[in-house]
């Protein structure tokens, strides 16, 4: 067995703990530059105006688009779409490598992207940034696979926490999608490396949340009603966005490979086209969202503002432009729940929720439509307002669209997405989803006789016999148990045991036990035990039930014969 | 080469070149970050200066939409600046945005609700929108407001806002105590006695007003705003010969004004009129009587006619005077002085009563309503 690897007399363990701060530390800095490059590029390029200048409006994405194309088909191919499948495709499939030339693709040409105006976001690229980073960090450590694999989400937590100044939306994002799985030793590490990117990007950025929220209060819990209206109205179009963005991928990639190099191109010349008209659905849209939280604009202005969004991402999106779609969801999400909120607001004037809450709203709806990420819905909203008293509408709302989404695209966007590309990456939403059998659901009743340790071997003999059984179960009084069987009695008697207790005599093996809310896994590593006994979680000496690899293999709807087979094919190869 | 084996013995483990590595990276996007932030901010903070500075322009020349879209690229970029935004919603309501400028204004009001600026101007926007007694409220909370630049001035100014308001609400008592406060912080100037005067004139408080026209002409004595309102003031209060004194300096030193000529001409009419006058003969002051309660019974009978809906209520005095003709058409009647204290109060009467009822009087009606509110102050 090989011993575990030491750093500087650390065992892996801490030094990855301390790892996860300097990537933290250094994914911030990282987005830092990334979100002030942004600016710079569209200062330059869109110029300072909220309302560009018409040239300025289509000439930039258009132009950004072609240059985009070329740097991508001959230096970056790996830096297409949002970022989080590919970082998925990192942890499952590359042992957690991310090529350092896709991090600084992904870094320049998403940047590019953004700031030129195309209907993109930079969370997501923030995200893929930073795993990029931590895997570079990790390689030239030499890590074990295992640690290599997890750094990467490590990274991405760094990435997408100071992009959106919000750490523990970021921990469940990369939770609920990327990992899967709550263990301490990821869990920690992962904290600590949002945590220390989101100082790093307060240091330079200050502390207040993303958006300055509008002050809420529910007054009346009948107005939760016009929250769920929201969740289920941000459901059907997040279904819609979803349907629309997969259906014209589709489409898309079936075009000759040429016209790669024009579709980024031809996408921003329609956003210009877009903007001329909505300038506002340019780039990220947080000012935009801004306004919209604090009443700027009617619902006329801000239901064409999200059906303005939602078909610039789309395009945008489905062009193969590298950019993140976290801002493009939020922005939709805020001006259909102002919409939405404006035309409550006229059908029932009493309302006391202002249209901005419901544009707080609609951002976490969108997000759990779209995304398909409840948890980090609900905290992110949280984070990214600082109003924790939005929370029971954001709660409703959130779910409603979420399961309005769930039953009308059963697959979530980004594992369609990966698909689509000929990956099957492990969708996350159906590990959560999967229906976990337990020790209960095999178990059966024991269907041979149970002695007590103090009985003696003679009265077990006897009433073995009487039962006509062969096997037999002895529960001691410590709670073990152990599996018996007739001969070995026997022979035990036959040396002149008979007078003796089980108890006294017995040989120290015992049988392992199991409780019936137990997965049927921890179930299969006991399957060279004849039988394993269920008992009850507060008194191990009550037998519940009784379960062998042939009952779970049962309960799991395998043929037992099959398995054998299985097994006898392999032991002969 | 015992060197050498010292070196490859010591040499660092690959980790610390590692992480030494990463902290040199760090150390140097540290220093690119801090660089490029500090250059991001000025840059931000000259380009939404520029878009003030434009903003403020298109203001000052009359385009305020154009103004408004400066000033909110203006705020993308100093999205806090509570400058950028009261002059958004000073450029909105200007255009008639009132929703929208109330929005900023609360907005600021609630980060700065002592604020004397922002006050001021959601006062403005609740006048504007009816809500009148928002307006008022506002206008006091920015009176005892915080002001950045000369404070003294910006809340007398306020409160001259205030008063106006009141007066315009018919809110006269309200108005006249606000007017009260001025007093106090009232700059010792001509104008400023002459103007709290014409607002005590409009608050119906014509003795104060006096008192203040008599401050400013004690200044300037020339002034001619202040003797045209001491000639009014007088008029009021029925004192004809200051307001003849007033009204005839004021004539003197603004020809042609017609208010005053009008008011310096009833005051002569009020003058013939008068029977309570010193020196007046016996006879004369019957005449005067007589035409007197000839003038009141005209306006009544005039005012029936032509106000037939109010003819109920103006009838009985109508009954009342035929009874009291009769009476001063004996010659010996007028000779009592009660007599002639009861044909005057008729004919007060009568003209107070038509007042209420019908239209604008003629100069003789006026005057003779002037010798009413005389002989009340006598």
């Amino acid at each position: 067995m090989q011993s575990e690897r030491q750093f500087w007399g650390l065992r892996e363990q801490p030094f990855f703990l301390l790892l996860a701060i300097l990537i933290g530390v250094l994914s911030g800095l990282a987005v830092v530059c990334f979100r002030l490059l942004i600016e710079f590029i569209r200062l330059e390029l869109l110029g300072s105006s909220l309302h560009p200048s018409p040239i300025r409006t289509l000439l930039a994405p258009s132009a950004a688009g072609l240059l985009i194309a070329v740097l991508v088909i001959w230096f970056f191919p790996r830096v297409r779409g949002s970022g989080v499948n590919q970082t998925k495709s990192a942890v499952y499939i590359y042992d957690g490598y991310i090529p350092f030339r896709t991090v600084i693709g992904k870094f320049s040409l998403s940047a590019l992207a953004v700031g030129s105006g195309h209907s993109l976001g930079p969370e997501d690229p923030s995200l893929q940034v930073g795993a990029g980073l931590a895997s570079a960090i990790g390689l030239r450590l030499g890590l074990s696979r295992a640690r290599l694999r997890l750094l990467a989400p490590l990274g991405a937590a760094a990435g997408l926490a100071a992009a959106f100044n919000a750490p523990i939306s970021a921990v469940l994002f990369v939770i609920e999608e990327v990992i899967g799985n709550w263990s301490a030793g990821v869990l920690g590490a992962v904290v600590l490396s949002a945590v220390s990117s989101v100082v790093i990007a307060r240091w330079f950025f200050g502390a207040e949340p993303l958006f300055q929220a509008p002050q809420f209060q529910l007054k009346d819990p009948l107005e939760l009603s016009a929250y769920a209206a929201l969740g289920i109205v941000g459901g059907l179009v997040s279904v819609l966005f979803v349907k629309l963005v997969l259906a014209a991928r589709k489409s898309l990639k079936q075009f000759p490979g040429w016209t790669q190099y024009l579709q980024p191109g031809v996408a921003g010349l329609l956003v210009g086209l877009i903007g001329l008209r909505f300038s506002e659905v340019m780039g990220a849209g947080y000012h935009t969202i801004d306004q919209a939280m604090h009443d700027q604009y009617t619902w006329k202005i801000l239901l064409a503002l999200a059906l303005a969004k939602l078909v610039a991402t789309t395009i945008s999106f489905v062009s193969g432009t590298p950019g993140g779609m976290f801002a493009p969801t939020l922005f939709m999400g805020a001006m259909l729940g102002g919409a939405v909120g404006g035309v409550e607001h006229i059908v029932f004037p009493h309302l006391t929720g202002s249209v901005g809450a419901f544009a707080l709203v609609g951002m976490g709806t969108m997000f759990a439509g779209i995304l398909r990420a409840p948890l980090t819905s609900v905290f992110m909203m949280l984070e990214v307002s600082g109003n924790y008293d939005v929370i029971i509408p954001v709660i409703i709302s959130n779910t409603l669209a979420y399961v309005i989404s769930r039953s009308l695209q059963r697959v979530p966007i980004f594992d369609a997405l990966s698909r689509q590309d000929g990956l099957d990456l492990p969708s996350m939403e159906q590990q959560r989803e999967e229906v976990l059998l337990r020790v209960e659901d095999a178990m059966r009743l024991p269907d041979l006789p149970v002695f007590v340790g103090v009985q003696q071997m003679d009265e077990v003999r006897s009433r073995l016999s009487e039962a006509g059984a062969d096997h037999f179960l002895v529960s001691f009084s410590d709670g073990s148990w152990a599996y018996g069987d007739k001969p070995n009695l026997e022979a035990a008697v036959r040396e002149g045991h008979g007078a003796d207790t089980l108890q006294s005599c017995w040989p120290d093996s015992r049988l392992p036990h199991l409780h019936p809310d137990h997965s049927l896994e921890i179930a299969l590593r006991y399957k060279d035990c004849p039988l394993v006994p269920v008992v009850h979680r507060a008194n191990f000496s009550q037998l519940v039930g009784v379960i062998s690899l042939n009952d779970v293999l049962r309960a799991y709807a395998i043929q037992p014969s099959d398995v054998l087979e299985h097994i006898s094919v392999r032991q002969e190869l | 080469m015992f060197k050498i084996q010292t070196v490859l013995r010591h040499r660092p483990r690959r980790e610390t070149v590692v992480v030494a590595g990463v902290c040199v990276i760090v150390a140097l996007l540290f220093f690119i970050s801090t660089v490029a932030v500090h250059a991001y901010n000025r840059k931000v903070s000259q380009i939404s200066r520029d878009w003030a500075q434009q903003g403020d322009r298109d203001l000052a020349t009359g385009k305020a939409p154009a103004a408004i879209q400066k000033y909110r690229n203006a705020l993308a970029y100093d999205p806090k600046s509570a400058t950028y935004q009261l002059h958004l919603a000073q450029a909105l309501s200007s255009i008639g945005d009132i929703d929208e400028a109330r929005a900023y204004l609360l907005h600021l009001w609630k980060e700065a609700p002592g604020d004397g600026v922002v006050n001021l101007e959601l006062a403005r926007l609740s006048e504007r929108t009816g809500a009148a007694d928002d307006a008022v409220g506002y206008l006091r909370s920015a009176i005892y407001g915080v002001w950045d630049r000369d404070p003294e001035q910006r809340r007398r100014d306020v409160r001259l806002e205030l008063i106006r308001l009141l007066l315009r609400q018919k809110r006269n008592n309200q108005a006249d105590a606000e007017l009260i406060s001025l007093l106090s912080e009232m700059p010792r100037r001509a104008d400023a006695y002459s103007q709290a005067g014409d607002l005590f004139l409009q608050a119906g408080d014509p003795a104060r007003a006096l008192e203040q026209f008599h401050h400013a002409l004690r200044l300037a004595p020339a002034y001619e705003d202040a003797l045209r309102g001491a000639g009014k003031a007088g008029f009021d209060l029925g004192r004809l010969s200051i307001a003849q004194e007033y009204l005839s300096k004021a004539e003197a030193e603004k020809p042609g004004d017609a208010e005053v000529q009008s008011m310096l001409a009833i005051t002569k009419t009020a003058h013939q009129m008068d029977p309570f006058g010193f020196r007046l003969s016996q006879k004369e002051r019957e005449a005067r009587v007589r035409a007197d309660f000839q003038i009141a019974m005209q306006r009544l009978q005039t005012c029936i006619a032509l106000y037939p809906a109010n003819a109920g209520s103006l009838q009985p005095q109508l009954a009342t005077g035929q009874t009291v003709a009769q009476q001063i058409a004996k010659p010996s009647y007028l000779r009592s002085v009660d007599s002639v204290d009861s044909a005057m109060n008729f004919a007060f009467d009568s003209e107070s009563l038509a007042g209420k009822n019908c239209a604008a009087p003629q100069p003789a009606d006026t005057a003779l309503e002037l010798i009413g509110r005389m002989r009340e102050s006598r």
